[in-house]
């Protein structure tokens, strides 16, 4: 499952928006089989976080599906 | 505001993409007045039709077996004392696996415990849940104390005791059995909204015919078997009563186009022909019969009763999408004349609504609306 | 439109915080809870530039539906959806043979545009039909879904009578418009409003848009428009069969099916009562007819 890792830009209810490394924006659905719930992805905006998410690329919508949400302090390898 | 709300200016006389309904009445079917590029105006319900027509199919078997079960215990004296412990064993099978199924069709199943957040009695979904835990909670301990009474030995008082707890179970079992189609017909959805009784009676009907069938497929004693067949063929005669209301409901109501294909023909031919008219055939041919070939026949319409009432469900689902996607269907059902029978609360007088409160002046802050 | 005395107090060009009471300034609305919120959206002035569908994506973070053009006009969007909360009709009308008429009456009689949202309705269908209370009523009078109770089971789909509220087949929950609880919450108005340059969706409490939409109709029959009607509003189209009233109502000016409006949606959880007698009375029946038959065959011999 292909990896982004960036800063969460802004929560609302169950998308992020995420600022990947090369300062693009990427939406992101938050999968209902992920383990984290929506009401976690506030504190995360709020904190500017950095994190790594494992996601899909799902059908029909533009933006891409959630799948794991990691907290990612280190540095992103190229 | 009237039932004609065209402009009236000479200008839009043709003047639209679509040619303009005809005024007034006849019975034409389905909406021919214009429509948003054929889009649908509604939603289907994103339930998956066979696992939540299976659950209904067994809500409503282990219902009504559960139900007969106890009348047999009660009335129907020793003869009939297998009755009771049929039924009973299959009283478990929607708490069971119907639960399962209902958890496998939620979307964010990991969640199915805030059902139980709280009661809504206007919503059947919530009326359910609560029919079912009911029924679960009363319907598990009669099986299993009817299981000690008999294998376990000192559990004597568990027989007794499992026929007591047997008695609420029973009485939601009634519930299962048709709070389903109140749950169908309390949405927006043509084919289940347009006639909500007799949905309703035919659900229960179906379910209380198929837990007699069943029961009289593993009854041995040739009387009590004689007795719930005839149990059986009564109640399928009540759902044929119940699906020809039905279908003149829909013809009134303006919504039988959404009836037609292809579940609508799945309904008739499956549900009502297969399902209702064979089988009280083959009823009919049984007690002319009698004997050997006889019972074969009683049989063989118990079984298209379990199979066309599973099929009856399904395609009920079905039926019901297809009505809700076609724009032609929901129009023509979500007109002021359909105000009157659809139980909306509305007085009938012409169509004048209720006049609904406004807040015309602010209430003073710090109290809520409602 | 004279200046709030208020405009002057924040005249610089770069803020860095929302203003305190901004809808105050925007809509000329003080946002208090207790009230009642909604929209009047006055399809004769829309334009159909869609700042409404953008500014809601915008501001709830919505990814858009590819659903490419669909060949219906400027309408590129279908439908209300899951991701969709805001949606903009488009209905292109020509007159005899597909000629469009040279004249015509004034306030959009050739081409038809329309905001499509949430009704809000005062007694909503979907409200009533949500087994676990995640749809509720918020303190401005709103429809929302509360996202961390919401367990997906889709009841609230079919019972829209509006077909507005959607499952999110991705992340399992129904989604619908919020009339942007947060920014009610803080003092904005909602972003559709407020990004509306022609003022056809208006902010405001229900009373108040009612009578200005009521005023607004009597302005048009003068100007001309005869077929100018609010739907949604008490006691007209759309606000029929006990769903009380919609918060959010508009000024239509041809019949409602042509905008995929229902011209007499109904309160489905109305129809509970009568289906549950019904099959109650059924099974009564079905059990004494038990008992009779039981009752007879345990007494006779084989």
């Amino acid at each position: 499952m292909p990896q982004m890792t960036g800063t969460v830009v802004i929560a609302q209810e169950g998308r992020l928006q995420l600022m990947d490394e090369d300062g693009v924006g990427h939406l992101f659905l938050l999968s209902h089989k992920a383990a984290a719930e929506a009401q976690q992805l506030y504190a995360l905006q709020d904190r500017q976080q950095r994190v790594r998410i494992a996601y899909s690329e799902p059908r029909g919508v533009i933006g891409l599906l959630a799948e794991k949400i990691e907290l990612f302090d280190g540095e992103a390898s190229a | 505001m009237t039932d004609d709300v065209t402009p009236k200016s000479p200008r839009e006389r043709g003047s639209t993409l679509w040619p303009s309904p005809r005024a007034g009445g006849g019975r034409r079917s389905g909406w021919s007045g214009p429509t948003y590029y054929g889009r649908p105006q509604l939603k289907s319900a994103p339930f998956n039709n066979w696992i939540v027509g299976g659950y209904i199919f067994l809500a409503g078997l282990s219902g009504s077996a559960s139900l007969i079960g106890t009348l047999a215990d009660a009335a129907g004296g020793d003869r009939a004392r297998d009755v009771g412990r049929r039924g009973r064993r299959l009283a478990l099978l929607a708490p069971t696996v119907g639960s399962a199924l209902l958890i496998k069709d939620l979307h964010t199943p990991q969640r199915f415990y805030n059902m139980l957040r709280l009661f809504k009695p206007r919503s059947p979904m919530s009326i359910g849940t609560w029919i079912l835990a009911t029924f679960g909670c009363s319907a598990a301990p009669a099986a299993i104390g009817d299981w000690l009474a008999r294998r376990v030995p000192g559990f004597g008082w568990a027989g007794a005791a499992a026929k007591a707890v047997q008695v609420p179970a029973a009485a939601a079992g009634a519930g299962l059995s048709v709070y389903t189609a109140s749950l169908l017909s309390a949405t927006s959805t043509p084919a289940w909204a347009a006639a909500p009784r007799a949905l309703a009676v035919r659900f229960g009907a179906s379910s209380f015919a198929s837990g007699a069938a069943a029961l009289a497929l593993a009854e041995r004693d040739p009387g009590v078997r004689r007795s719930l067949h005839l149990l059986a063929a009564g109640a399928l005669a009540v759902e044929g009563a119940a699906a020809a209301v039905q279908t003149s409901a829909y013809r009134e109501a303006e919504v039988e186009p959404g009836t037609r294909d292809p579940w609508g023909k799945v309904e008739k031919v499956f549900a009502t022909a297969l399902g209702v008219a064979a089988p009280l055939a083959l009823y009919g041919l049984a007690l002319g019969l009698g004997g050997r070939r006889g019972r074969a026949a009683a049989e063989a319409a118990a079984v298209l009763t379990l199979a066309g009432s599973a099929l009856l469900r399904i395609s009920t689902l079905g039926m019901g999408d297809e009505s809700a996607l076609r724009p032609e269907v929901s129009l023509a059902f979500a007109q002021p004349r359909n105000l009157r029978r659809s139980a909306s609360g509305a007085r009938p007088t012409g169509d004048a609504t209720p006049r609904s409160k406004l807040p015309r002046r602010p209430p003073p802050p710090g109290r809520t609306l409602h | 439109m004279k200046l709030h005395p208020r405009i002057q107090a924040h005249a610089a060009s770069i803020l860095e915080r929302p203003l305190p009471e901004e809808a105050e300034l925007t809509a000329g609305v003080r946002i208090e809870p207790g009230r009642s919120y909604g929209f009047f959206t006055d399809t004769t002035v829309c334009i159909g530039c869609k700042a409404c569908e953008v500014a809601c994506k915008e501001w709830n973070n919505l990814p858009a539906d590819e659903i490419g053009l669909t060949g219906d006009s400027y309408d590129n969007t279908g439908a209300l959806s899951a991701n969709t909360w805001r949606h903009v009709s488009f209905v292109e009308r020509s007159g005899e043979h597909g000629v469009r008429e040279n004249s015509q009456a004034p306030f959009q009689s050739g081409w038809l545009m329309m905001s499509d949202v949430c009704k809000h309705c005062h007694n909503p269908p979907c409200l009533e039909a949500c087994p676990t209370g995640a749809l509720f009523k918020s303190e401005f009078d709103t429809v929302v879904v509360q996202q961390d109770v919401c367990n997906g089971c889709g009841y609230c789909v079919p019972a829209c009578p509006f077909g507005v509220v959607d499952i999110s087949l991705l992340d399992g929950k129904a989604h619908k418009c919020t009339l942007c609880y947060d920014r009610l919450k803080g003092g904005l108005e909602p972003a559709c409003a407020k990004s509306c340059p022609t003022d056809s969706i208006q902010f405001g409490e229900v009373g108040d848009l009612v009578e200005r939409a009521r005023r607004r109709v009597d302005d048009l029959h003068r100007r001309g428009v005869e077929g100018a009607y609010l739907y949604g509003a008490p006691d007209t189209p759309g606000a029929t069969g006990d769903l009380g009233h919609l918060n959010a109502f508009f000024l239509l000016t041809d019949r409602p099916e042509v905008y995929n409006l229902p011209p007499a949606p109904t309160r489905a959880s109305n129809r509970v009562a009568p289906s549950l007698r019904a099959g109650l009375f059924a099974m009564a029946g079905f059990a004494l007819a038990a008992l009779a038959v039981l009752a007879a065959g345990g007494k006779s011999s084989t």
